[in-house]
């Protein structure tokens, strides 16, 4: 299966490589695309620079490797660029991981066989949009993650994948449990590429019928804290 | 309010929204509509004195968000 890395920063994107290159008869590529606030350019040279702090660090040289066998691809454009999507169309990948932060429009998801997977931290369709994790906890609803194919809406693309439970009780607040369930990435984008590569993946539907939530207030997110708190 | 400086917006009109917000949030049960009061009170400085021609719109809007507050805090409770 060939899987495409999304995102702006190449130090993000290496983490998730690394996981899933490990993986059997996986053909992995990294695509980066300018980060919405800086210039092409500088994004270009910022990541070139992690790049080399990487590899330096390790030592390690698979950063290289990556570069040396066009398996790191440098946009010049946001992903919905004609450029961009006809660099991924001819890199022939089946599915795209979620780790830029953007919305995709139909013609950058369409570039891809089967699709772009985002693992979203909370339990769909009920939990779309922000804050979710502090909204399931306000309402005593299960905390969770979600891996699904997405659309141009906010969190209503129809096939589900994978969708969880997590226990955070554990976590000693909001901010490490959201720190917790982002960091799971890796591990549920395998579960994901591993049910995929299966003879016959089922999904379940997303309906879209639930509400969008929004960035919850500074209020609230103490009361979030305060229950998370009690879970212990 | 989140992408405009605060002088750029129409008072009167902010207000009215906030007010109509403040009173659906005090007859939903739905703590989207409380949050979004909470989220733009928090937003506005504690310095604002809006150019409004309807200042009554300013403290509806206080009096609407306290009962909004009352209820859901009734319902938790």
């Amino acid at each position: 299966m060939r899987i495409g890395i999304l995102a702006h920063s190449f130090s993000s994107s290496f983490a998730m490589y690394k996981a899933v290159s490990e993986m059997p008869a996986q053909d992995v590529f990294i695509v980066l695309s300018p980060s919405p606030h800086r210039s092409a350019l500088t994004s270009y040279l910022a990541n070139l620079a992690r790049l080399v702090l990487i590899s330096l660090k390790g030592p390690d040289l698979e950063p290289l490797r990556l570069v040396v066998n066009g398996r790191l691809i440098f946009l010049r454009g946001p992903f919905h660029d004609p450029a961009s999507v006809n660099t991924l169309k001819k890199l022939r990948l089946d599915v795209g991981l979620h780790k830029a932060g953007v919305i995709y429009r139909d013609v950058t998801i369409a570039a891809f066989r089967l699709g772009i997977l985002n693992h979203h931290i909370g339990i769909l369709p009920s939990y779309r949009g922000r804050s979710v994790l502090e909204w399931s906890i306000l309402q005593g609803d299960p905390v969770g993650i979600t891996v699904f194919f997405i659309d141009t809406g906010i969190d209503t693309g129809a096939r589900i994948l994978i969708s969880e439970e997590v226990d955070i009780s554990d976590c000693k607040s909001v901010t490490e449990a959201k720190e917790y369930l982002f960091n799971l990435d890796q591990v549920f984008f395998r579960k994901a590429l591993t049910l995929l590569t299966g003879s016959k993946p089922s999904f379940q539907l997303n309906d879209g019928t639930g509400p969008r939530y929004f960035v919850m207030s500074k209020l609230f997110q103490e009361v979030v804290d305060r229950l998370l708190q009690r879970m212990e | 309010m989140e992408q405009h400086s605060l002088h750029a917006l129409n008072a009167d009109d902010l207000l009215l929204k906030l007010n109509l917000i403040a009173i659906y949030a005090s007859l939903t049960r739905d703590l989207r509509y409380l949050d979004a009061l909470n989220y733009y009170y928090e937003l506005l400085p504690l310095t604002w004195y809006p150019e409004s021609i309807h200042n009554w719109l300013r403290v509806s809007f206080v009096s609407f968000y306290i009962r909004a507050l009352a209820v859901h805090f009734t319902q938790f409770s």
